[in-house]
């Protein structure tokens, strides 16, 4: 079947079978490589995406659920401004990950940036429960994100003034 | 080949994944297992083999069929015997990888006197691999003269590494060479390994090491192994192969910690000083331990600690089992010993109610004092100014003193609260094991070019961001450069000279040094010799240990680095789970680099310490790991972590870094255990520790 949906905010068709996940389309058909298809029983949190601002398990997706949805990967998210508060964040924080989570631990970020503007150490800690990693350590985490909180709600704060 | 561009992933480490890796033609290749851990291999017999697909059997082996290098013969393929359940006995490779996969599953491979796997019960055999013994003083006749006597096993569960990612290497021809990627700590393993199998010369192999992640010590020759695999598919394909495990399959069939059982019987005198201890140390190692002999020397010196113990009997044991192969995890075995030792001397200071700290204090070995390995200290430990300090920073003594006030007083759980706090301390020592040569022989090449720019290619160079910026950072503070001008190579045997493997903080203790000889020697030549400087530093492991019929020989304490850690807990008094509230680790280990980092390391491997003390445990039956045990593994969550203090003790600019990685799973899981023994009113003596009602209850039913 084909399937017709926006990634990373271009109109995009692939060819998949009924039993294709979505990770391994992004993966497979698309060069999207930042997701990585690892537990593939949406617990390990490395294939995060967002379908329709809505943080997912891409391996738990099959590719024909995302039909006429967004989907914004690892690799569109860095595009937007949303992120540089993220990156911002992680740099003051000396945050330092394996590379292999980092994505989905960044994804987990910006969606509870989205969904909270000021999260309070409880709710950056449930967020990054959604990644499983050995490599990071949750302080820093929490910092990295408090971080970037502030950065966002500063960069907004600029954008109304003007 | 096409290294996907890094730049995509946004700020990931510029080293590829092995999963990411895309080329044209590649073929997957899976393995096909031994359905049963005895017998002997008749033949393989795929169900079908549709054209592109490819079976390679141990036939197709042209050289070495067992991995190098190592104390015991592990087969690239098994050709005849069988070990361990889900031994690779043939390898399947074609160009999808579900087809693939399907081919390796529905393979019959036919056994002759293999007994049904239900015969099969747990994973202990009596089947031993090594076995040392030492005995100093007369500890027979010093039991009879103990005032005080414990007697306890303590056990810990098998370990699931859980890679950053799962095991796995690939391989492909380059003109007249083959090269080998996969994530490794041991690349010069890997190359002669692939040399070893393919009967070529290494000059015929290279080695490319791709992103490692966190490995706990799992990736030290089993990836080595891989990549013999990929190497066979790839040169019986005539096309690049990649074999990668699933992490399922990595979780039932790929190496795992070995189990540790550790019986301690220990007495004190009248006065209450040590007395007397014998131990019994026992390893289940899988089907075979590559690092048995080097795992039983650590155990031995940690479990003697670094206390006064004037009769000693320590019996350490390494045995076979149906498991996979079974050895290191952040570490050679220490960790569970330290965790019995450490609950120990918790429990003697217990029994005649004395703090513990202080009581673990005075048992410390003095300078000059002998210890049973034969060192004599030429210092005192640190261990007494750590407990201090970590004692004040958390309030240690009042705590101690007011919940074990509670416990005593307490006649139902409805009486206060279920609190306990314990502590632990212990040592990492670089110069421990490992004294064969491969092992222990370390090289690093720094050259600085016309441009200014300082290249150093080792293999044993940091992995990760933060690491790989404080080598920067020092290689330019030695020779004056700005940090940008230093580039680390990434891992490949093309560039950097042999080594030996990564492990136990040499990255720090052995290549670390090995740069700042490097840059200090150009240092010295650069305004007298003209540009290029190349400089080739090497050292072997100073101090190694040794434990022969003769005894333990070597200087355990001369490098060590110690740390003393706390831990606080509180139950929930319906349902008995425990909760840590709060870790306090207090750490010496010379010079710290980055403290920032260090702090950032250490928690992160306390964390790691916390899940193996409270939950984490892979569990098998009938010789194999459970199915279920898979799906309930699940790393220590971020929600649980109680906030972590690290104290760092500062030892001046001339101390030298030692290795930090291991000492929170050396400490962390005796003073949570001991925690949670006080809150919960009742002796815990097993890893993952089980303070909740519910475990119990499903055990009696």
């Amino acid at each position: 079947m084909t399937i017709t949906f926006i990634l990373n905010g271009e109109d995009v068709s692939v060819r998949a079978t009924s039993g294709d996940r979505l990770v391994d389309v992004l993966r497979e058909d698309f060069g999207l490589i930042a997701a990585k298809a690892d537990c593939r029983k949406g617990t390990c949190g490395k294939c995060l995406v967002l379908v329709d601002g809505r943080l997912v398990p891409s391996c738990m997706i099959p590719a024909f659920k995302v039909r006429g949805k967004e989907v914004v990967t690892f690799e569109g998210f860095v595009q937007t401004v949303e992120y540089e508060d993220i990156r911002q964040g992680v740099e003051e924080a000396g945050l330092e990950t394996c590379g292999f989570c980092e994505s989905g631990l960044l994804l987990a970020l910006g969606s509870l940036l989205d969904s909270s503007a000021r999260p309070s150490r409880e709710e950056v800690l449930e967020a990054i429960s959604s990644v499983q990693c050995r490599c990071t350590d949750p302080e820093t985490t929490i910092a990295a994100a408090l971080a970037a909180a502030d950065h966002r709600a500063r960069r907004t704060y600029r954008r109304d003034r003007q | 080949m096409s290294d996907r561009p890094a730049a995509r992933e946004g700020r990931s480490p510029t080293i590829a994944a092995l999963s990411d890796i895309a080329m044209p033609g590649l073929v997957h290749v899976a393995q096909v297992r031994a359905p049963a851990g005895e017998g002997r291999l008749r033949r393989v017999v795929p169900r079908q083999m549709p054209r592109g697909y490819r079976l390679v059997t141990a036939a197709d082996i042209e050289g070495s069929a067992f991995l190098p290098g190592l104390d015991v013969k592990i087969p690239i393929l098994a050709s005849d015997s069988i070990s361990w359940i889900g031994e690779p006995v043939a390898l399947v490779a074609g160009p999808d990888p579900d087809i693939v996969a399907e081919l390796a599953r529905t393979a019959s491979v036919e056994l002759e006197g293999a007994r049904p796997p239900e015969a099969e019960n747990g994973r202990l055999s009596e089947r031993v691999i090594a076995k040392r013994l030492l005995v100093s003083g007369d500890p027979d006749g010093a039991f009879s003269k103990a005032a005080i006597l414990i007697d306890d096993t303590w056990s810990s569960s098998i370990l699931e590494h859980w890679y950053s990612e799962p095991q796995g290497a690939l391989a492909h021809f380059d003109y007249d060479r083959i090269v080998i990627h996969t994530a490794t700590q041991w690349p010069s393993h890997v190359l002669e390994t692939v040399s070893a199998v393919l009967g070529c010369r290494p000059a015929e192999v290279r080695v490319k090491a791709t992103r490692l992640g966190v490995h706990l010590d799992g990736k030290i020759w089993y990836p080595s192994m891989l990549a013999a695999h990929a190497a066979l598919a790839a040169k019986a394909c005539k096309a690049p192969a990649r074999i990668l495990l699933t992490r399922e399959e990595d979780f039932r069939y790929s190496p795992k910690s070995a189990q540790a059982s550790i019986w301690i019987k220990a007495g004190l005198d009248a006065d209450n000083n040590p007395l007397v201890m014998d131990a019994t140390l026992r390893f289940d190692m899988g089907a075979s331990g590559p690092f048995a002999a080097d795992m039983l020397v650590e155990a031995g010196i940690s479990v003697l600690g670094a206390y006064r113990w004037p009769n000693v009997r320590v019996e350490a044991v390494a045995l076979a089992s149906k498991g996979p192969p079974s050895g290191a995890f952040a570490g050679l075995g220490a960790a569970g010993v330290f965790f019995a030792s450490g609950s120990m001397m918790s429990r003697l200071a217990e029994t005649i109610e004395e703090d513990p700290i202080s009581f673990k204090n005075r048992c410390l070995l003095g300078r000059a004092e002998r210890h049973p390995s034969g060192e004599s200290l030429r210092t005192a430990t640190p261990l007494p100014s750590i407990g201090d300090r970590i004692a004040r920073s958390s309030d240690f003594a009042r705590k101690h003193a007011s919940y074990e006030l509670v416990r005593k007083r307490r006649t139902s759980r409805a009486d206060g609260p279920l609190r306990g706090i314990g502590y632990s301390q212990a040592f990492q020592a670089d110069g421990m094991a490992s004294s064969k040569a491969p092992l222990s022989r370390y090289a690093l090449e720094a050259t600085l070019g016309k441009d200014l720019g300082l290249t150093i290619a080792c293999h044993g160079a940091p992995s990760r961001p933060g690491p790989i910026e404080t080598w920067k950072e020092e290689a330019a503070r030695v020779l004056g450069l700005p940090t940008e001008s230093v580039s680390i190579l990434e891992p490949d045997t093309d560039t950097a000279p042999p080594s030996g493997p990564g492990i136990r903080s040499r990255s720090v203790t052995v290549s670390g040094r090995l740069l700042a000889r490097a840059c200090a020697a150009i240092a010295k030549r650069r305004f007298r010799d003209p540009l290029p400087i190349s400089v080739r530093s090497t050292a072997g492991v100073e101090r190694c240990l040794t434990w022969t019929e003769e005894g333990i020989e070597g200087q355990p304490f001369s490098q060590a680095s110690w740390a003393g850690a706390v831990v606080e807990v509180e139950l929930d008094p319906w349902t008995m789970v425990a909760r840590p509230t709060g870790i306090w680790l207090c750490i010496d280990a010379g010079r710290i680099l980055s403290p920032d980092r260090a702090t950032k390391a250490i928690r992160a491997a306390a964390m790691d310490a916390l899940g193996a003390s409270m939950g984490e445990s892979v569990t098998f039956a009938d010789g194999i790991v459970e199915e279920g045990s898979y799906f309930s593994y699940v790393l220590q969550s971020p929600r649980d972590i109680p906030p972590i203090m690290v104290d760092f003790i500062d030892p001046g600019r001339d101390a030298a870094p030692r290795g930090i990685g291991e000492l929170p799973f050396h400490c962390v899981p005796a003073a949570y255990v001991s925690a949670a023994s006080q809150a919960a009113g009742k002796p815990l003596s097993s890893l993952p520790a089980q303070t909740a009602e519910y475990p119990q209850r499903k055990r009696e039913r």
